[in-house]
């Protein structure tokens, strides 16, 4: 799916539409949001199917809520408390299933304090999609899969010197995208 | 991605994980933050959507 790095701008203008009933607003801010959506999930829930489950549900909430909401706000947040709800109302769920029925392995494994700020989680979420492609690949090949710098030259075919200093700029970026965080904490 | 583009010799080695705080570098190797919901779950959205948005037949 491509993903538009449209900013603020682009953001009020789906927003104007969303608010007025254009269900194909929905497509676009679904295509900038779902991601974001499905780590806040994820962070809550630990489990795919769930946080899947929990997407699909706050894109329906946010539909169902959209008069409530004021296009000249930031999209963003709103959506954030949309998701958090609604995976939190469904781990609830969870928790209140029989005994009988097992909690899905990752959610019975997974230590929710490891999990971190699900809002700092989907400011970089965020970030990561505004990103050049190529620079957000080699983020998730250096930070994700765990391969050295070199590894990744030779997965890419970039030179090793290349690699560091697109890593370099894409650090960079997110940086200056999530100066705020550092304020926050 | 090309291999055209020079590499840049200024930049030294541990420069190059710099400048993000240990948070989002934490952040950074979680799979939630790089997993994506199956492409179909947007169709099914979109499709709830538009059922809702029909209008409705009077009684």
């Amino acid at each position: 799916m491509a993903v538009s790095t449209g900013g603020p701008e682009e953001d009020r203008d789906l927003a104007r539409r969303f608010v007025a009933g254009d269900v194909e607003s929905v497509r676009r801010i679904y295509a900038r949001y779902a991601g974001a959506v499905f780590t806040v999930a994820f962070s809550r829930l630990a489990d795919r199917d769930l946080a899947d489950e929990a997407v699909q549900e706050t894109f329906l909430k946010a539909w169902r809520a959209r008069a409530t909401f004021d296009p000249d706000r930031n999209l963003s947040p709103w959506l954030y408390m949309i998701a958090r709800r609604t995976a939190a109302d469904m781990a609830r769920g969870e928790r209140r299933r029989p005994a009988t029925t097992p909690l899905p392995p990752t959610l019975a494994a997974d230590d929710p304090e490891q999990r971190g700020d699900p809002w700092e989680a989907w400011q970089v979420r965020c970030a990561l999609r505004d990103l050049p492609g190529d620079e957000r690949e080699l983020i998730r090949l250096t930070h994700y899969v765990g391969l050295t710098h070199s590894q990744v030259a030779e997965q890419t075919g970039l030179p090793i010197g290349t690699v560091k200093s697109r890593l370099h700029r894409a650090h960079r970026r997110l940086a200056q995208r999530l100066a705020h965080l550092r304020v926050i904490a | 991605m090309t291999d055209s583009e020079p590499p840049s010799p200024e930049v030294p080695p541990d420069a190059v994980t710099g400048g993000l705080t240990d948070e989002v570098r934490r952040l950074l190797a979680r799979p939630e933050l790089w997993l994506v919901p199956p492409p179909e779950l947007l169709r099914a959205v979109v499709d709830c959507i538009a059922a809702e948005s029909l209008p409705r037949e009077p009684p």
